[in-house]
């Protein structure tokens, strides 16, 4: 199995130094098609490793990795390693080569793989007025390198090395890709996220050294097993720092402040994956890193970190219900689900930490959803002003609106559709944080973040009303307003069945978290 | 011989030919300048080396070495002045400053 | 063709859930286990169970969803598709909430109906009511079900479970039970729009009245109900929260119908008065006993009959007339001619409202007096929540024939004293007199519409004695005469043709313009001042690091004076500095 890891690793990044040999002139929909075959085959090598993880002969770790559910003693966010590869890289400074997977990661890379794949698709018939389709595809799949290299790595230098990897080519997707009618906006937009995230990674590299100090290795598995004790000195320094880096990455209020502008600058293809992948390196480092290798320190800052996660719930719902952006309201709307999936982290109990893992996944079902939709009807509307496109989209686009308004009612948590798992998840952790920490707050804070869902709900009904409904005699339908096309079908049907299926059947992924 | 001669020497040379280059307004003297400042080192090197007494004599075989490098830098340095001679008609340091940073250049780059 | 396809769809499982219940009708109770899952000390099924509750509630929502789709077949036509997939959704999510055994089942249930409730609401996306009283539905039983919510984690994780039928049965502390129940009653309050969140059933009159009929009076507003009999062992236990129902319950049930007895259009009565019955029910389930329960779930039974029959009656006058408000309809009234072009809606109207209104031999009478009965044999035995429960239903059911001898009289006869002068409606219509509207179109609509409404209305009457007839005659004279008391005044007003209503009442005591204030407002507010907070304080942080580089970037910029001499000195003074720090450093 650790072919097929290094295989999907592999793939996309030398398949996009191929696409850049090509010469530049190189078709749209070739270099599409080319995107959309890789991305399908790392799609299936995501899938083939899900399968010979659940297996029970392949799984070696998975016997080991089963705790009984009551213990709660146990380190959430341990890595379980399956399909491992490990092999000495730079031996001077006790860097390995050392990659591995488990059921907290796999879902991850799937839904990565699933999002990439999506987004090359889409790219066949869509794509920005920019043209340069094929440097835009090359850079998809670097990413995904990226992304999916960061969910398996097992070492914290690897970790911080794919981590950096896909900053760059985000940055160029959002500032040659991005908003045509403002170049400005889009420069200072992208300049803003590289600055913000590439400070967040050197402060976060520099937690990973003092943990280095500490502990005298970088490895993942083997600092699960022997984790950091004591919450205070350089232990808790370390964590501080590593928890302010990625919570740049998550974004945490107060420091979301580039994700608005970079994802309503950003080009749809960009909006998506920012929006379904990136931020989840974040809370899959909060998991990763902090959690199980510095459990006291991470306890001694638990706290605060549940605190601003749920300021910003609360501060990221009532600033969508100012917004007259249609792009930067899904984007705070993402502040505020991050806010979700930080305080279920800071729970620290299995409870609070699989709600933060499953709100990761369906958030980005939904939120890449949402951003696909927010693509569809900027580009047909040429801008993303709410008051400028107008209201009554039931009938001008009756199909784009209905699934609009089925991904607003996914998004904001109704019972039944993915979003729900992990918030219900994440308020039950704080309605039982795990040992040690402050019930009381918690319980103040899980009372907020249940009213902070009543925002979430208002202004995605706010988004509904002003976008969906309306008098059509004072909207009429614009010329070019074609309704859902059939690549917009194709591309978007798998996250609609995806959200409803787990949703219906959550135990697709809360079962095989049963060992945090 | 006591050490502190040959030492005072070279500080007296490295002294005259840190005020040479940063003084002197002439490419010209300021590259003499340099070589005097580098044989100050060598006069150092040498005086160290007789001191140790070590058996490898690294303080000879350097000194050899940077009586190298210098007769390579002059070599180059005096191709730069020549050059600079040949444009602007001059070998005069503080009128050559073609890379001076004023406004006008930020605003350049920023553009 | 698409909409035909889901009205058949819509039709046939609204059958399929009759036939269920005919079928698990005497049944031993049973649950069906399905593999469930969870993490850490959580664990959840999605068991299923049936007994006697599932079984009459299978049988409501059957029967009152088979009438409405069959109806909507008549009603509706614009939009047709979407409309019958969503009452198809909804009456599903209703048969979940009845079978499941798990709270989480439950909650899926209870809040897709919540979706579907507000997506049904704004069928007219057009109007502007529509959509506010859309949003205002789900926003306000969204703020319930966060109450809910919690009180699952409280009950749940405190029993130790999430199956409903294991609830109760464990050991768990008394402040954890009184907390879990009464949050599991804010989602009640909420779903059930009691007070204090009462305020959006009223502006939900919007959608389609099928819908009213099917949502706002016989099934969902409902569910609160049937949650509360569903654990009525762990209600029963938690005496405080029972105490705060019962306050919340008369509360409701005395505002609610002074409210009804203002309103000017008929679905908006009909909604007050739905809060109101509700909270009867509650009243019934408040007390605590086995007959408050079995009074409770059969004036639920009986208020299903005849609310859905008068919210279908009203659609009907919707349908012909275009509006449901007393102005335009007394411009036919004073004709005399509604009634006459109408004669079936008139008919059952009249039993739906005289069922409402407790008139004897029809089926509220019977439910009505059987939470009288059970309120005063609780109240005999020296219960203060006994009394205070019969006082207000007493008070309730004068309110209740004083409202619904109003309606009927004045939507459908003409004013004696006022006979073809302006009555006390028409002073608000200017058209009232400019011409007369065109009756010839008025008709009761086709037998699709016709015969949900005599099917339901001879529910509204047989039902009351389907309970077997047990009257104690003491009460049944007492709330006979109680009714009477309520009806003669509205017979004087008419007779005067005068129609006061306060002006505390008709603003339905100022409660949603409080709330506007209260919230709505502040919300606002704080949703600008996050907007501006992150532009101007938080970017600013951000845009200031910035400009502090680029300004320390011009600022050693000068340095660069193109003068190799100034760089060296610069380096010489640089490598003195350094070895003198050394020096003192060494030292």
């Amino acid at each position: 199995m650790n072919g097929v890891l290094l295989s999907i690793l592999a793939l996309p990044v030398l398949a996009a130094l191929a696409l850049w040999a090509l010469p530049s002139s190189t078709g749209d929909r070739i270099a599409a098609l080319y995107g959309s075959v890789i991305s399908g085959l790392v799609l299936v090598g995501s899938v083939v490793l899900w399968v010979g993880y659940l297996r029970p002969a392949g799984a070696i770790t998975l016997e080991a990795g089963f705790v009984d559910p009551g213990d709660r003693g146990s380190v959430p966010g341990r890595l379980h390693a399956f399909a491992e590869t490990d092999l000495t890289w730079i031996p001077a400074l006790n860097v390995r080569f050392h990659l591995a997977v488990d059921s907290i990661s796999l879902p991850l890379i799937m839904l990565t793989a699933l999002l990439v794949f999506l987004c090359c698709l889409y790219s066949l018939r869509i794509t920005p007025r920019i043209g340069r389709t094929r440097s835009l595809i090359a850079l998809l799949l670097v990413i995904e390198t990226g992304v999916i290299g960061t969910f398996a790595a097992a070492d914290l230098i690897l970790f911080f090395l794919f981590f950096e990897v896909v900053l760059i080519p985000m940055w160029l997707v959002i500032d040659i890709w991005g908003d045509h009618h403002d170049p400005a906006g889009r420069r200072r937009a992208a300049t803003t996220f590289v600055l913000m995230t590439v400070l967040g990674s050197a402060v976060m590299l520099v937690g990973f050294l003092l943990l280095y100090r500490v502990s005298g290795t970088f490895d993942l598995e083997l600092l699960g097993q022997i984790p950091v004790t004591g919450g205070h000195g350089t232990a808790l320094a370390a964590a501080i720092l590593i928890a302010l880096g990625l919570a740049v990455k998550m974004p945490l209020w107060p420091l979301h402040i580039w994700l608005p502008d970079a994802h309503a600058k950003a080009p749809t293809v960009g909006s998506v994956l920012l929006a379904g992948v990136l931020l989840k390196l974040g809370s899959y480092g909060l998991v990763r890193v902090l959690l199980p290798v510095l459990p006291d320190a991470t306890a001694t800052i638990a706290p605060y970190l549940a605190g601003f996660s749920t300021v910003a719930i609360v501060a990221g719902s009532l600033a969508c219900l100012a917004q007259t952006d249609v792009k930067r309201l899904i984007a705070y709307s993402s502040v505020g689900h991050m806010g979700f999936i930080g305080l279920g982290i800071a729970t620290m109990s299995p409870e609070g930490v699989a709600g933060a893992l499953f709100a990761n996944i369906a958030h980005g079902l939904i939120t890449g959803l949402l951003f696909f939709l927010a693509g569809a009807i900027k580009d047909r509307h040429d801008t993303s002003d709410l008051r400028v496109i107008g209201r009554a989209l039931y009938a001008r686009l009756p199909r784009i609106g209905a699934l609009l308004t089925f991904a607003c009612l996914a998004s904001l948590g109704l019972p039944g559709l993915a979003g729900f798992w992990g918030e219900m998840l994440a308020l039950m952790g704080a309605y039982r944080p795990a040992d040690g920490l402050p019930r009381t707050t918690y319980l103040v804070m899980m009372v907020i973040a249940g009213l902070g869902t009543v925002l979430t709900a208002a202004y995605f009904l706010r988004l509904i009303r002003n976008l969906n409904q309306g008098d059509p005699a004072e909207h009429p339908a614009t010329a070019f307003a074609v309704d859902l096309s059939r690549i917009e079908l194709v591309t978007w049907a798998p996250l609609v069945v995806l959200t409803v299926v787990l949703g219906v059947c959550p135990w697709l992924l809360l079962d095989h978290w049963t060992f945090l | 011989m006591p050490l502190v001669l040959p030492l005072l020497l070279a500080v007296a040379l490295f002294c005259l030919g840190v005020y040479g280059v940063l003084a002197r307004r002439n490419a010209i003297t300021m590259l003499m300048s340099f070589e005097l400042m580098l044989n100050a080192v060598n006069l150092n090197l040498i005086a160290f080396d007789a001191w140790r007494l070590d058996g490898l004599a690294t303080g000879q075989t350097l000194a050899i070495f940077v009586i190298t490098l210098a007769a390579a830098e002059i070599g180059l340095g005096l191709a730069i002045v020549l050059l600079l001679f040949r444009g602007h008609g001059h070998v005069d340091a503080d009128a050559a400053r073609d890379l001076l940073e004023t406004a006008d250049t930020a605003k350049e780059i920023d553009r | 063709m698409i909409a035909t396809t889901w009205r058949v769809v819509g039709v046939g499982f609204s059958v399929l859930v009759i036939l269920s219940a005919i079928l698990l009708y005497g049944v031993e109770p049973q649950v069906t286990s399905f593999p469930g899952t969870g993490v850490g000390a959580a664990y959840w099924t999605f068991d299923v169970r049936t007994d006697d509750l599932t079984v009459l509630l299978l049988a409501v929502v059957g029967v009152v969803s088979a009438c409405v789709q069959v109806y909507s077949i008549a009603y509706l036509h614009e939009r047709a598709a979407s409309y019958t997939a969503l009452v198809t959704l909804f009456t599903a999510a209703m048969v979940t909430v009845v079978i499941a055994d798990s709270l989480f089942l439950l909650l899926i249930g209870w809040e897709v109906m919540g979706a579907c409730s507000y997506l049904l609401i704004s069928h007219y996306w057009e109007r502007r009511d529509a959509r506010s009283g859309a949003m205002k539905a789900f926003l306000i039983t969204r703020l319930g079900d966060v109450g809910f919510l919690f009180g699952i984690f409280v009950l749940g994780l405190g029993y130790g479970t999430f199956r409903i039928s294991e609830l109760g049965a464990g050991d768990i502390s008394p402040a954890a039970l009184t907390t879990g129940t009464i949050l599991l009653l804010v989602g009640v309050v909420g779903k059930s729009a009691q007070v204090p969140l009462q305020t959006w059933l009223p502006d939900a009159m919007p959608g389609p009245s099928p819908v009213s009929a099917l949502i706002h009076a016989a099934t969902m507003v409902a569910a609160g109900v049937f949650l509360i009999a569903r654990l009525y062992d762990v209600f029963v236990a938690a005496e405080t929260t029972l105490t705060v129902l019962a306050v919340v319950a008369c509360v409701t049930m005395l505002f609610a119908a002074l409210c009804a007895a203002a309103a000017v259009e008929v679905k908006r009565v009909l909604a007050w008065s739905t809060v109101s019955q509700l909270a009867i029910m509650f009243a019934g389930l408040s007390l605590g006993t086995a007959d408050g329960r079995h009074a409770a779930l059969f004036h639920l039974v009986t208020h299903a009959a005849f609310k859905g029959l008068l919210f279908l009656c009203a659609g009907v006058l919707l349908h012909q007339v275009g509006s449901a408000a007393f102005v335009v309809l007394r411009r036919y009234t004073r004709r005399g001619t509604l009634r006459k072009a109408m004669p079936v809606t008139f008919v059952t109207m009249t039993i739906g409202l005289a069922a409402l209104a407790g008139v004897p031999g029809f089926a509220g009478f019977f439910s009505k007096d059987s939470v009288v009965e059970a309120a005063w044999h609780h109240a005999r035995d020296g219960s203060t929540v006994g009394w205070f429960v019969l006082v207000s239903v007493c008070l309730t059911a004068v309110l209740t024939a004083f409202y619904c001898v109003r309606l009927w009289l004045w939507i459908f006869f003409r004013t004696p004293a006022l006979a073809g002068a302006l009555g006390a409606f028409e002073d608000d219509d200017a058209m009232a007199d400019a011409e007369d509207p065109d009756f010839s179109k008025l008709r009761d609509g086709s037998w699709l519409m016709r015969g949900p409404l005599v099917l339901l209305a001879i529910g509204a009457i047989v039902l009351g004695y389907a309970d077997g007839l047990h009257l104690s005659w003491a009460i049944a004279g007492l709330t006979t005469v109680l009714a009477v008391l309520g009806a003669l005044p509205a017979y004087s007003l008419w007779r005067r043709g005068a129609d006061p209503r306060p002006v505390v009442l008709e603003h339905e005591f100022g409660a949603d313009a409080a709330y506007g204030k209260a919230v709505v407002v502040p919300v606002r507010w704080f949703a600008k001042l996050a907007v501006l907070g992150d532009r101007d304080v938080i970017g600013a942080y951000v845009r200031a690091a910035g400009r502090t580089g680029t300004l320390a970037s011009q600022g050693f910029r000068l340095l660069q004076t193109g003068n190799v001499q100034t760089y060296l000195t610069f380096a010489v003074a640089g490598v003195v500095a350094l070895a003198i720090l050394a020096g003192v450093i060494g030292a």
